[in-house]
């Protein structure tokens, strides 16, 4: 084994396969930095190049690709508050707020360094570990799933920020969104209002896109201001070397959030999902001093970011032993490695063990390297935080709007992706903390599958005495009660956490979005009593408390908004003050220019589109020259012809100009 | 009489001339310099995609032209996502993009409001037939004794099968075949995709699922069958006109069909409703499981040189994966001439057969547990 082990290592420093990891890193760094991109997508692209290539070779193109998306996601969900990739959701809680404060550079400098540090971890640990993961993959079936999907839930305590029954809320919306499409059970459409886009259910990249993006945009748009509020010199002291002595200094929590990355990586089914926000959990439960998090704690980047690189290393290797992939991403690994010849199982640890153990080496040199491209490069990038917001604004869009397309190829997913814009930026205005939304939305999926499973493969419910599930609730009781003493020493402590993104939200504006979700959970019983009985009972199970919260949510804002209103001079000085403050006129009109851009997508298509809102936004809104506009849309639309159209080979919105296009086209044929 | 101004007349006649010098251009020549984009109804490295992904490169030799062929998941549905897309107004009908994919021929027949496009609207290029099995546990017997096909009479307690949907063809076969041997089971669907219905054999969650030759040979014969976890319990035949089982066609070596070892057991063939519907869910495998498809609208004499040059490519044994080639196996692609009698098997369902599916789906519901 260790003669395999050190063939391994030799193979991926051979010539051209070091060429081929290098080249997969560079794109991975890039795939992962793009919001809406990710790893999944590289995977596509690559594998069609890896035909003629030796399995090693293959191996260091792909996983050296791979493994680096959540080191580098990690540029976006500090710089932009927008989550890079689905993996690093946990780390815009306190990386943006470090941006924000000009901090980019020190989030980046622990970022790299505990993603390089979970990715070697992963794969070292689990090679080692190999004689029992198989043992540890059969005792998580469906039950064990399921119970890990509540444990997850739980997590819901500590996204919540100021109230619980707000961040309740949000969550039991968006386990009802996940209801939206097919019935796990039966072919059954629940929620689809007729229309064929939402018989598939929401996809989530537009909406993670809309939520998070979207309002974070607005906020450089409307006020004017760069990422940083603070001015470069006042952080003069902050550099790369901070991070990574902030993450030598947290060893141990980076240690302990590898971990539970890589175990929880190995389980089928429940993959990366989840791991960011468990880790990110520990780091705030195990904390003496919670009061940062949630306003730029550099543990609450460290946590998400090592385990996130370790849960790759851990799908990989039952992918490659068992045939029993962790993740989306290992099922196409898998794919890879039958196109290869070779055979997932025994002989992966045996006769072409050589092979399995390049490719750990190709994922502990894809991680080193990424860390120290990325360190040399986290410099530049961090100056990004101090330029105008007006110049970054457009571009974003343009990758935000993208991102959400590639889901399904539908306009509905531009429509999700801006409806989740404004939800997010009333949630934000209003004080909701958006998180929990995302959670839930993952999991609900996850939840009514395996719930699903689990009474039909075991006749009922006996399976929740099974020993594994016994532990795995118990664990969640014990999460849920470290929740609830924290929350109830936040609130006696002057110096209260305030996790989550609602710090800044106004007890009127939190009204609307309260009347809103009574109305709206109201509804959702009232379609779901039409449904057949069987079909009924999850939705119905999450909408009637999210009503009962919701109501308890928008009585305790009435009351808030009348101490309000009798200590500033009426409702209506209230309301002028919150309003004004959220600047709410400039903000319709920046989604007026969004909807514009969705309706001239019709008619001259999306790239067009996209280039002129480009343009139109740089002049009117940011008031720069025609030259600087035009040659801004100009790039942008080159990029997306070139790696969205080609590259990607996606297909594009028909519009009308396509179809006079092809009416010339065909008189001249 | 209308006058026209120079500005106007000049580029009008120049346009004129451009188009009548351009002239006709030949279909052979359509695909020369051009892209094909052919779509798959599964995730990259998913079961199809490992079949297509090989056979799109030798394909693109035979067209003439010698396309640029890319291949696009769209994964999701068992292929219905992508069908639904490429029949939709969103993708162009024009030759250049085309399925390649499995398509859910149950959920048609059963009315599955998934399926929002008619199939026989569109153009069949190829069809590829398939050698369905079923897979059983051996812990079914104590100390896992269950080691040959035969050792299933011997297990009397209820096991329970694991599938991707109700209507599933293939899980359909294994049901059906798995009731006709008196097995009492329960039917566990929902699992995604042949990795995790194989996993749960793997984690005692279930005891048998139905698998296709070619996933058979890649991923389970080394994870399950290697390792003693399970065997493959029997292959289902193929039958010709007067419904007699074609027992010559290449089946996998070792592997007995499932009215081998009944008739070993009962001393007869198998008989009644049920087995009439089991012989035309066989013969649907073997017919087209998975299909290449040109959307409605595509011109016909490009249809044409689809289908003569996919017929090329399935002469060429470079279109095989190396794992499959190793192991001889291989889809049952269509000759072009065979594709109407091979899309009429969909079609040929009788009203007995419907009524006896749709009861087997009903009792199978029926008997499932409640969530309370």
């Amino acid at each position: 084994m260790l003669d395999a082990f050190l063939t391994g290592l030799g193979l991926v420093f051979e010539w051209p396969t070091i060429g081929f990891l290098f080249g997969g890193v560079l794109l991975g760094i890039w795939l992962g930095a793009v919001p809406g991109l990710g790893g999944i997508i590289g995977l596509v692209i690559l594998l069609p190049f890896t035909f003629g290539m030796e399995a090693t070779q293959a191996f260091a193109l792909l996983l050296g690709m791979f493994a680096v998306t959540s080191t580098s996601d990690t540029i976006a969900s500090v710089m932009l508050g927008i989550p890079g990739t689905a993996a690093s959701q946990a780390t815009i809680l306190d990386g943006y707020p470090l941006a924000q404060k000009g901090e980019a550079h020190r989030a980046f400098g622990a970022a790299f360094t505990v993603s390089a540090f979970g990715g070697v971890f992963g794969a070292l640990i689990l090679a080692a570990s190999l004689p029992l993961l198989l043992p540890l993959i059969k005792s998580f079936g469906k039950p064990e799933i399921f119970a890990l999907g509540i444990l997850g839930l739980s997590m819901i305590g500590v996204l919540s920020g100021k109230s619980i029954a707000k961040g309740l809320v949000v969550a039991l919306l968006g386990l009802l969104i996940a209801m939206v499409g097919f019935a796990e059970s039966d072919a059954i459409p629940r929620y689809d209002f007729g229309t064929e886009y939402l018989l598939d259910g929401i996809p989530l990249i537009p909406v993670v896109l809309g939520l998070f993006a979207i309002p974070e945009l607005m906020d450089l748009a409307l006020k004017d201001t760069s990422i940083s509020r603070v001015p470069r010199d006042r952080v003069a002291g902050v550099t790369i070397l901070t991070g990574a002595k902030d993450a030598l200094k947290h060893w141990w929590l980076a240690t302990r959030s590898a971990f539970i990355g890589t175990y929880i990586g190995v389980l089928p089914g429940l993959g990366g999902a989840i791991v960011d926000w468990l880790a990110y959990a520990h780091a705030v439960q195990s904390a003496k001093d919670k009061s940062q998090f949630g306003k730029g704690d550099i543990r609450g980047v460290i946590a998400p970011e090592s385990a996130n690189n370790a849960v790759k290393a851990g799908a990989l290797i039952p992918t490659v032993a068992f045939g029993i992939p962790g993740s989306l991403g290992a099922a196409i690994l898998l794919g890879a490695l039958l196109i290869q010849g070779l055979r997932p199982g025994p002989e992966m640890l045996t006769t072409d063990a050589h092979i399995t153990f390049s490719m750990v080496w190709s994922i502990v040199v894809a991680n080193v390297l990424a860390a120290v491209l990325l360190m040399v490069w986290a410099n530049q990038l961090a100056k990004l935080a101090f330029v105008r917001g007006h110049l970054i604004v457009p571009a974003v869009i343009m990758f935000v709007f993208m991102g959400a397309w590639i889901a399904r190829v539908s306009i509905g997913d531009w429509i999700v992706c801006l409806a989740f814009g404004v939800l997010g930026f009333a949630m934000k205005k209003g004080g909701w903390p958006r998180p929990p939304i995302i959670l839930a939305l993952i999991l609900g999926d996850i939840l009514e599958n395996a719930l699903h499973i689990s009474v039909l493969a075991h006749g009922g419910y006996g399976w929740l005495e099974r020993p594994v599930v016994l532990v795995v609730l118990a664990l969640t009781a014990i999460m849920i009660v470290l929740a609830g003493r924290g929350i109830i020493k936040a609130k006696s402590s002057p110096n209260r956490a305030e996790t989550g993104d609602d710090a800044d939200g106004s007890n009127i504006l939190s009204l609307p979005l309260s009347v809103v979700l009574v109305l709206l959970f109201a509804g959702a019983i009232w379609i779901a009593n039409g449904f057949p009985v069987d079909i009924q009972r999850l939705p119905m199970m999450i909408a009637v408390p999210a009503l009962l919260l919701s109501i308890y949510v928008l009585g305790k804002d009435i009351k808030l908004v009348r101490e309000d209103a009798a200590g500033g001079g009426g409702i209506g000085a209230v309301w002028s003050d919150a309003v004004a403050g959220a600047l709410l006129g400039r903000a319709g009109v920046f989604f007026a220019y969004l909807i514009a851009m969705i309706a001239v997508s019709f008619v001259i298509g999306q790239i067009a589109a996209i280039c002129l809102y480009i343009a139109i936004y740089l002049w009117r809104w940011g008031g720069y020259g025609w030259r600087l506009s035009i040659g801004y849309a100009l790039a942008g639309g080159v990029f997306l012809w070139g790696f969205y159209g080609k590259v990607m080979t996606i297909h594009w919105l028909p519009s009308y100009l396509d179809d006079f296009y092809g009416m010339i086209l065909s008189l001249g044929s | 009489m209308i006058k026209l101004n120079h500005f106007v007349a000049a580029p009008l006649i120049v346009g004129a001339v451009a188009v009548g010098l351009s002239g006709p251009s030949s279909a052979e020549d359509f695909y020369k310099g051009k892209t094909l984009t052919v779509m798959i109804g599964s995730n990259a490295g998913g079961g199809i995609d490992l079949l297509a992904r090989p056979f799109v490169p030798v394909w693109s030799k035979h067209i003439p032209g010698n396309p640029n062929i890319i291949v696009k998941n769209i994964p999701g549905g068992g292929g219905l996502k992508m069908l639904n897309l490429l029949y939709g107004k969103q993708v162009k009908h024009d030759g250049l993009s085309i399925a390649f994919s499995p398509w859910r021929p149950m959920s048609r027949i059963l009315g599955d409001k998934a399926v929002r496009h008619n199939i026989e609207d569109g153009h069949l290029i190829a069809a590829a037939g398939n050698i369905p099995m079923s897979m059983i546990s051996s812990s079914l017997l104590p100390n896992n004794g269950l080691k040959k096909d035969s050792d299933i009479f011997k297990v009397k307690k209820p096991i329970v099968v694991a599938g991707s949907r109700r209507d599933d063809a293939v899980s359909l076969l294994n049901r059906i075949s798995l009731r006709l041997v008196g097995i009492e089971y329960r039917y566990v669907f929902g699992y995604r995709g042949q990795n995790n219905i194989m996993t749960s054999l793997i984690q005692n969650e279930s005891q048998s699922f139905p698998t296709l030759a070619p996933a058979y040979k890649q991923l389970v014969e080394s994870n399950v069958t290697n390792k003693g976890i399970g065997i493959p319990l029997w292959v289902h035949t193929e039958f010709d006109i007067n419904g007699k089982p074609i027992e010559e066609f290449k089946l996998i070596p070792g592997i007995r069909p499932f009215h081998v070892v009944y008739r070993e057991h009962y001393g007869k063939m198998p008989s009644g409703p049920d087995w009439e519907a089991y012989k035309w869910l066989s013969n649907l495998q073997y017919a087209l499981p998975v299909g290449v498809w040109a959307p409605p609208g595509t011109p016909p004499e490009l249809v044409k040189i689809l289908r003569e040059s996919h017929a090329k490519t399935v002469q060429d044994p470079e279109h095989i994966p190396p794992v499959l080639r190793k192991a001889g196996v291989d889809l049952n692609w269509s000759k072009p001439e065979e594709l109407p009698a091979r899309f009429k098997t969909f079609r040929s369902i009788t009203p007995e057969v419907l009524a006896t599916v749709k009861k087997f789906i009903s009792e199978e519901a029926k008997r499932a547990p409640k969530k309370k």
